[in-house]
């Protein structure tokens, strides 16, 4: 549901004046619209898009002013966004041309950014491959909303226990996803 | 919940296991630090830059003042019946009075200044 005006000059006034709650608001709101961005920009590369979400940020909060719809913010940080993004690869490019200069290597070759689309449909492989206990795991814990101490309970096992096999389950996507990407890097759905 | 915030959900939890406490939470934390910082340099720049106006205008102001064929275009005594719209003061008691407030000098177009005391 878009947000109305007010609560867009409110919340874009309130990044710009650094208050806590607005940026709270923020962070819950748009950060995991940013973050998604990242990910298929950099076809799942997970150390970019945090590093890409951190810069975007901090422009953000040099930069932001009042905006007076939902569309003009979200155009305005998707610029931003990419901004942050281009500025790391220039980043990440001088510092690989450096390495290949020292390792007489060549460049390897750019990768067309992912879309959203693609991202989503490497997510459903993803977790279409997975256990059927993975994937209840990762449906309770992130859709669900429950508690480690819930799903402890109900599945009979102590909360590091909980714990373990859900980090074993985020990383199995995660692998899947990054392999779903790389298979189609050849294409921009 | 629709399909396409199920899968954003999902995909948020798998690769960022606390969105609303880890270290994403402190990006936005370390961000709103920033933007105050900014604020407070814009502000005390703002206040600075006044300062240093009023106080460039006072001085000229003053020295206009000590000038003889100025002075002695002041009445020596206000009529009896007229209550004197000013008060002349000294420099200390101006100070005293302004303390840490602002203040404008703005040309009256006659030649003097009339001071405006900004405020808080």
């Amino acid at each position: 549901m878009e947000q109305s005006a007010s609560d867009i000059v409110t919340l874009t006034q309130g990044l710009s004046d650094g208050r806590e709650e607005a940026w709270q608001r923020f962070h819950l709101q748009y950060g995991p619209r940013i973050f998604r961005h990242l990910l298929a920009a950099t076809r799942g590369n997970y150390d970019l898009s945090t590093e890409g979400l951190q810069q975007t940020y901090l422009r953000v909060a040099r930069y932001a002013r009042p905006c007076s719809s939902e569309s003009e913010f979200l155009a305005w940080l998707r610029t931003v966004t990419q901004s942050a993004l281009r500025d790391l690869w220039r980043r990440q490019g001088t510092i690989r041309r450096l390495l290949d200069r020292f390792l007489a290597q060549t460049d390897s070759p750019s990768v067309a950014p992912a879309t959203e689309e693609v991202l989503f449909f490497a997510l459903d492989q993803a977790m279409a491959e997975l256990d059927e206990s993975d994937r209840a795991l990762l449906t309770a814990k992130y859709l669900r909303d429950e508690s480690m101490a819930d799903i402890a309970r109900r599945l009979s096992l102590t909360t590091k226990a909980v714990e373990s096999r859900l980090t074993r389950a985020r990383l199995r996507v995660r692998a899947r996803i990054d392999a779903c990407l790389a298979s189609h890097s050849h294409e921009k759905i | 919940m629709k399909k396409s915030d199920e899968s954003a959900q999902l995909l948020t939890g798998v690769y960022h296991d606390d969105w609303a406490g880890g270290v994403t939470a402190d990006f936005a934390r370390q961000a709103a630090t920033m933007a105050r910082q900014r604020q407070a340099r814009r502000k005390r720049h703002f206040a600075t830059t006044l300062a240093i106006a009023a106080a460039t205008a006072l001085l000229l102001s003053v020295n206009h003042q000590s000038d003889p064929s100025v002075i002695s275009k002041l009445p020596s005594e206000a009529p009896p019946a007229e209550i004197p719209g000013y008060e002349i003061i000294s420099d200390e008691q101006l100070v005293a009075e302004l303390r840490d407030q602002a203040i404008l000098i703005i040309p009256n177009g006659e030649g003097g200044t009339k001071i405006v005391i900004v405020g808080n």
